[in-house]
This record gives C-alpha cells, structure tokens and sequence, in this order.
C-alpha cells in the first residue's frame, strides 16, 4: 500500500512539473506577444522613443534616445504603416513572431507600400528584446515548428562529422564533407598537400535550419593556430554560420568560389 | 573567414615545420628547464631619480657618455609625449635633461636611438628613428645640446614611389622608421645608417658622409625593401621593430641583425655595403611583428655570436650559429613564460663569466600591468635558469618595450634601463565557459622611465 502511494505521489509530481511548465511557456509566449505589440504599435505611429527602450544595450550605446528618434525621423528609412501579429514561438531564450506588416519609404508617398511578412526573432535577455536585423542572419530564420526537425538532426549529424574529422586531422574525411563543385576543382590530392593553418580543439553546433537543399549552420569552435612560435596562445573560441546543400541526398558543405581561392 | 576558410589556408608552412623538427631534434639539452629561486648575490636598486614617471617609453634605452664625465649617459623616445630626450647621469642613479634642441613637428610615437661621433668632431651625436615622422639625426656639442642635422629622412618613402606606380591606391602610406643602428658599414671612415621602416618599406642603408646633414641611400643592396621583397614577403617590404648592427660571422665586416616582421633576420654585410641573406633556421611565423627586441652574444661561447630575440607570445627564443652557417632554435629557455616578451638584453650580469638574459615580459597572461623584468642565468653552455632578483619587479609593470645594457657608476658591473609604459590589455569582454578568471594586475608605483643600478655583492 505504501509504495503503490508513492508511485502516485511521483506521478503527480510528474504531471504538475509538465503542466507548471506548459504554464511558464504559454506565460512567457504571452509576455512575448505583449511587448512585440508594444514595439510594432510603436514602429507604427512614429513612437521611436519607445521603439528606442526595445533596442538591445550594444545599439544603444551607439547613439542616444534622441539622436535616434531624431534620426528616424528625419532620415527614416522606413515608414511603418500597418501591422499584424501572428503566431508565437518560443525555444530556449529564442522566440518567433509572425509579423504581417505593410512599409514605405519614408518620404516617398507615391511609393506604393509594401507587403512584408516574416517571423520576427526575439532574444530573452533579462526581458524579451527584438534580434538586430545585423544579427539576424546568427539565428535561425524560422521557428522550430515550420521546421524539418528529422532533416536538421541528420544535418546536424554531418555538420559534427565534419568538425570532427577537423579536429582528428583527418583531411581526407574533411574533403569528403566539401561540396562536389569544389571537389571538381580541388583534387583530394591538391587538398591534402595544403596544410591547415589552425588546429581545431573543440566544436558544438548550434543550431541547424534546413530550408529545401539548403542549410544553415551555427558552430561555436575553438581552436589555435598551428605554428610552434605563437604555441603558447591560448585557444580561440569562434563563431562560425556555415552553409550547407543537399546534393544526391547527401549534405554537403558549401565553399563560395571566393573562399576557395 | 570561416572554419573551412582557414584549413583552406593555402600557405604552406615549411618554416614551421623545420622549427618543430629543430626543436624536436636539439630536445634533452642539459640545463635547459629553468628553476625558479632566488639568486644568492644579484641585486638591483632603482637609479630613477630625474627620469620621467609617466609616458609611454617605447623604444630601447641607449647609453653613452656624451659629455665625458665618465659616468653613462642615456637616451630614449617615448610615444605620445614629448618624444626623444637625453638625460646625463652622474654616475649616483640621478638624471639630469639634456634635451636642449631635440624634437620634432610631428607627434612622436616611439622607435629608435643610437648613439655615435656621426659628423667625426670628437662629441656624440643622436640619431633618432620615430615611427611616424622618421629618421632624425641630431649633432651634439660641447654644451650636450643638440641641432638637428638631418630631418624627416623616412626609410618608407624610399619604396613609395614603385609601390605608387604598382598601386594608385597607395595614397596614406605610412611613413616613418621603427628603429635604426649606426655604423660604418661601407667601410669609408663615416657612420652609415641602417634603418628599418614602420611599416612597409624593409630596411633601408644611408651612407653617412661625415656631416650628420647628408646621406646617400643604397639600392639594390639585398636587404628587403619595396622594390627587393623576400620571399613570403605580402607586406611590401615590411618593417623590423629592432635592427642593430654586429659581425655575426666573424669576417670583419659589420652584418644587419634584425626582428624583422616576417621572424628574426641576420644579412651578413661585405663592408662594401652589399648583403646577403643568412637566415637558414630561423622561423618564419604566420603572425607577422611576433617578434621584438632581439640581441646577439656568444651564448655557448663556442666562438660564434648566437641571436636571443623576443617573440610576444612565446617569450624569448634563442638561435645558435651552427658553424656550418644556420641557427639552431633551442628548447624553450622559459617555460614559465606564458604572456610573451618584448624587451630583452644579453650580458653577464651576475659575473660569472657566462652571458645572462634580461627579459620585459609577462610570466602569467593575466591583464592590466603584468609586465616584468626577468632575469635568467645562462651557464656558457646555452642553458638557462630563471632566478629571483632580488627587488626586480617580476610583475606590476606596464609594458616592458626595451632594455639597454650599460655601466652607469664605473664600477665594472652592468646596469641596465628599461623603457616602460602603455596600455596593457584589460579584461576580456566576452565571457566563455572555456576562459578562466582573469586577474588584472595593477602598475607598480615605478617609474615608466627605470635606471637599475647592479649591487652584485660575493
């Protein structure tokens, strides 16, 4: 009798933590949706004053409240007409938005407005504070749930293939993960008499957003340059987006022609 | 630049790669893990007094005794002050100004100085190299004034012109010089100059004519410059951040040592003012500038000069001239130095008959002021032991840009100055999961500008 009461209180306990966090989720989507109210209300009526308190503390440093209302005004570049918001979603301290929103040039009227709809990125820091669209391109561009989950982990997997074999040495395994259009140019031979420039120590990746044959991939490495002169540096953490397409259902690491050479 | 980026890196290292195989190969060494304890009999007192207390003293002190008192005189520039001074010494660790005519329009930013009779009246002269405006030359009279004889001589601009014509995008080429030596490298009786750029440009030779006013500048000499470039060279010619002038082979014939931007560099000279590179074993690192003050000596008094130099990052390395004409890198002379070097001298400091090593590095690589004067004995062998001077600062200093050796009292011993000064690198922003605590060290109350008297006692 004892232990089937304890099996239930466990289960209870069980069933509140699941529910205490749906609760804390659905309050953190709504305190989302509150402030992305805020912020586009504010965006539309020309309020940049308080556009200017959503602005994360890097930008802000950067110019103060009123040279940035000033500048919105005068210079624009936008004039924000309507707007509607959508969906929310919330993963870790990253949120999404749908926006529907119309703009025009500022002092262009004759322009016909614009019809804009995207997942504005949101970032927890303390409180909720729109992404920078300069940073914009350091996350992914679409929720979790408009997202091939099973496509990203087997992105994932190759993207951690790849940095493994960077940190094993194995150059060959390496050239196996580039995309075939460099290989056509690059011969596995030509490619392991370069030698590597940095040793690789360390890598986790981020996150991977598939959209179609194309991926996106954030990877924080460390790693120290390879030259016994500077042996006492220490390792270096970078960030790192990589991109990555899909050829012969196999993912590939994409070079730009301009990194090749 | 990418992770993919970099292991597409497309130079090839050999350079490296032969330093490794050195390294590897000259392992075991005797005497080569320094200890840390105290030395029994070296001591050091602060000889400060008249030296400026604040500045940015970026460059290697000189001495000389310019006014024939028998005690060391000393010269040196600073950075952003009121650039180059002269100081006498009366042989009691007090400095008095002598900086009557020195100077120049342009905001001094630190180099060189060198001391020599350049105009052959029997008094010394200085010759200055400053990074932003240059090269100037300065005769002294009998009063240790100074009027200046040469002017804005820039070594750069020795290379402007061919590289104007290769790039129309060359307009804000910087001008200046990083340090110079004088001697008399042609052989013709007058002090010649060689000096090395601040920035592209190479080194760069003015034969002296005997009046400190007029030079002539070589060409096609060997040495790098924007129209001569070393192999590996993408910099146009480059700058050294030390240049001094010794015979390195022993033919009677004063050769061009420098820390060149591209490592350490030896061009052996023909006295006729000709050079030819002898640099096989030196290293070629992918970080150009690692390398500061470098000095020569007989390190393993095998009877050829041997070359220590100070690479920031890795502290001070030691080169040895193998007689069949390469340099030999050793082990790491010091392990413990974690934060690099900038300063550094060669001189039997402690009278053992076997050159020591002084070093302006940084043992730990936390921030702030953590800057020291190191002291590391060397057994004539080429083994190294670091040692505990007694009241050098082996921390609390700003950064150590030079040392210059000298006997400032007579009694036989070497004194040393070490320019001071500078920002040191403050607490990373970024927090890392993989970056440990760093402690930020603060600046001694010393002076930027220090005189260290030797008390070697038996």
């Amino acid at each position: 009798m004892k232990g089937r009461f304890k099996v239930l209180v466990l289960f209870f306990c069980v069933i509140m933590s699941v529910g205490i966090e749906a609760l804390a989720d659905r309050k953190d989507e709504n305190t989302l949706k509150e402030r992305a109210k805020v912020f586009w209300e504010a965006r539309v009526h020309g309020d940049w004053a308080t556009v200017y308190q959503y602005l994360s503390q890097k930008e802000k440093h950067k110019f103060t409240q009123e040279e940035f209302v000033s500048s919105r005004k005068v210079k624009g570049p936008l004039r924000f007409l309507s707007y509607e918001l959508g969906g929310v979603e919330i993963a870790g301290d990253l949120g999404w938005i749908e926006v529907r929103y119309a703009v025009q040039p500022l002092g262009y009227p004759e322009y016909p407005p614009k019809q804009m709809h995207l997942w504005d990125i949101w970032q927890k820091t303390g409180d909720w504070y729109p992404v920078p669209a300069s940073q914009s391109a350091d996350f992914p561009k679409n929720p979790p749930q408009l997202r091939p989950i099973e496509e990203e982990a087997s992105l994932a997997a190759r993207v951690n293939g790849l940095w493994e074999a960077k940190e094993k040495e194995n150059w060959l395994s390496v050239y196996q993960h580039l995309d075939p259009d460099f290989k056509a140019g690059v011969s596995a031979e030509e490619f392991l008499e370069k030698r590597a420039l940095y040793s690789y120590v360390n890598h986790s990746v981020e996150w991977a957003e598939v959209t179609g044959n194309h991926g996106r991939v954030k990877v924080i490495y460390t790693c120290r340059l390879k030259d016994p002169s500077v042996s006492k540096l220490d390792p270096v953490e970078t960030t790192v987006v990589e991109n990555w397409i899909k050829m012969n259902n196999q993912w590939y690491c994409h070079i730009r022609k301009d990194q090749a050479e | 630049m990418n992770g993919v980026d970099r292991v597409f890196f497309w130079n090839i290292w050999v350079a490296a790669a032969a330093l490794t195989l050195f390294t590897a190969c000259a392992g075991g060494r005797p005497g080569l893990t320094p200890r840390s304890q105290d030395h029994p009999s070296l001591r050091f007192v602060l000889a400060a007094e008249g030296l400026p207390k604040q500045g940015m003293w970026k460059c290697t002190p000189v001495f000389a005794d310019i006014n024939n008192d028998g005690f060391a005189d000393m010269a040196a520039i600073s950075r952003l002050g009121d650039g180059v001074h002269v100081w006498l010494g009366d042989g009691t660790g007090r400095w008095a100004d002598a900086s009557d005519g020195l100077g120049f329009s342009g905001t001094p930013c630190g180099g060189g100085v060198a001391f020599g009779d350049i105009n052959n009246d029997g008094l010394l002269d200085l010759a200055v190299a400053d990074h932003c405006n240059g090269v100037y030359v300065y005769l002294g009279d009998k009063e240790c004034r100074w009027k200046a004889g040469t002017q804005e001589l820039n070594p750069s601009v020795s290379g402007l012109e061919l590289l104007a014509e290769q790039d129309e995008t060359v307009e804000g080429f910087f001008m200046g010089a990083e340090d110079l030596a004088l001697g008399d490298v042609n052989e013709d009786g007058f002090l010649d100059l060689v000096v090395a750029a601040s920035d592209q440009g190479g080194l760069s030779v003015y034969f002296g004519d005997g009046s400190g006013k007029s030079w002539k500048e070589a060409t096609s000499d060997g040495l790098p410059s924007a129209e001569d470039l070393e192999p590996g060279d993408e910099e146009g010619g480059g700058w050294a951040n030390q240049v001094l002038l010794h015979d390195v082979d022993g033919d009677g014939h004063l050769d061009v040592v420098a820390s060149y931007y591209l490592g350490p560099r030896v061009w052996l000279g023909d006295g006729k003012g000709l050079w030819k590179s002898y640099s096989k074993g030196l290293p070629s690192p992918v970080i150009g500038g690692l390398f500061r003050g470098i000095a020569v000596g007989d390190i393993n008094e095998d009877g050829h000069l041997d070359l220590v130099v100070a690479n920031e990052a890795n502290g001070p390395e030691v080169y040895l001239q193998h007689p069949d004409g390469f340099w030999q890198p050793t082990p790491d002379i010091f392990p413990a130095m974690m934060g690099g070097a900038l300063g550094i001298a060669l001189g039997d400091l402690d009278r053992d008959g076997h050159l020591d090593l002084l070093v302006g590095g940084r043992r730990s690589k936390g921030a702030g002021s953590n800057y020291g004067l190191l002291f590391c004995q060397g057994d004539g062998k080429g083994g190294w032991t670091e040692l505990k001077v007694n009241q050098l600062p082996a921390t609390g200093l700003s950064v150590t840009w030079g040392i210059g050796l000298g006997d400032i009292n007579g009694d036989g011993l070497i004194d040393f100055a070490a320019g001071t000064g500078g920002v040191c690198a403050g607490a990373p922003a970024r927090k890392s999961a993989t970056r440990p605590k760093i402690e930020i060290v603060p600046e001694l109350p010393l002076p930027r500008m220090q005189v260290w008297v030797n008390r070697y006692r038996d």
